[in-house]
């Protein structure tokens, strides 16, 4: 099992970047429902473990950061998932 | 492993509901659509102001400068993006248009006056963007549909009545691309 996903905030962030190109910390801040700090630390993880990508810039004079899932991270997530159902299996 | 059962079957089911509720919306600028449709509609307008004995600029003269604006405005659009995602389907939409407008422009400056009489090229043009509407419409975006089956109807239209043929066309543009993008400008505008 995925140890960087075995937090429900950095799972529900790694759902969300499937099913998008990207998305702004923002827009994942609302989605996920996490405080400023929390979904920041966890990104912070998701990043250094190479399963997210950040890119910064300015939109209209104002920083934006966007957050793109990389081929580790997509690769995780079914690895995951795989290890939750077999979980789930030889516990049935 | 530190996760029972019931763990496991929270997780899953975390995943599964933010997939099922993935936004499977259109976000691309309306701006661009605008600006596109307003190109096809002068041009039109202006090849059948010629057809039907007007005085107009040759077509070099305006047909150049205004689709260097046209994709000026396109990248502006494009980059001033203040979207807070972009999900899937932008992405497809935005390959989608790329692609038929590039396939289309390379055949208008390969092929046009040696091989594909002028107003055959207008119609490649209507014809080409009305699936690329059509396909972006049937995806995720109704307004999109109709759009592209507007221009489609003007595309098929126009041959019954050759004389007409632009400013059908031109019509066509309008009800197609000019009309969907104001429509989605005002339905970001009130929320």
């Amino acid at each position: 099992m995925d140890e960087l996903l075995l937090s429900r905030v950095r799972l529900a962030v790694i759902a969300e970047l499937v099913a998008v190109e990207w998305a702004t910390f923002t827009d994942l801040q609302r989605s996920v429902r996490a405080t400023n700090g929390n979904l920041s630390t966890h990104l912070g993880k998701l990043v250094a473990g190479g399963y997210v990508a950040e890119r910064k810039r300015f939109v209209r004079r104002r920083p934006q950061t966007r957050y793109r899932l990389t081929d580790a991270g997509r690769a995780a997530l079914v690895r995951h998932v795989e290890s939750l159902q077999a979980l789930i299996r030889s516990q049935a | 492993m530190g996760m029972d059962e019931s763990a496991a079957r929270d997780d899953l089911a975390v995943v599964d509901r933010i997939l099922h509720a993935a936004d499977r919306t259109f976000h691309l600028p309306p701006l661009i659509f605008i600006t596109w449709g307003l190109y096809g509609t002068i041009v039109n307008g202006v090849h059948q102001a010629a057809a039907s004995g007007f005085s107009v600029p040759p077509d070099p003269a305006f047909h150049l400068p205004m689709m260097l604006l046209a994709i000026g405005i396109t990248v502006w659009a494009a980059g001033r993006g203040d979207a807070e995602r972009e999900t899937l389907v932008d992405s497809h939409a935005g390959t989608t248009f790329a692609t038929a407008f590039g396939v289309i422009l390379l055949l208008n400056l390969t092929c046009q006056h040696a091989v594909i009489p002028a107003r055959a090229m207008s119609l490649f043009w209507s014809g080409g963007m009305s699936i690329a509407l059509l396909t972006v419409g049937f995806q995720s975006s109704r307004l999109l549909l109709g759009g592209g089956a507007a221009l489609l109807a003007a595309s098929a239209l126009a041959g019954l009545a050759p004389t007409w043929l632009h400013g059908t066309l031109a019509i066509g543009w309008f009800a197609g691309m000019v009309v969907p993008g104001i429509v989605s400008w005002s339905r970001r505008a009130h929320g």
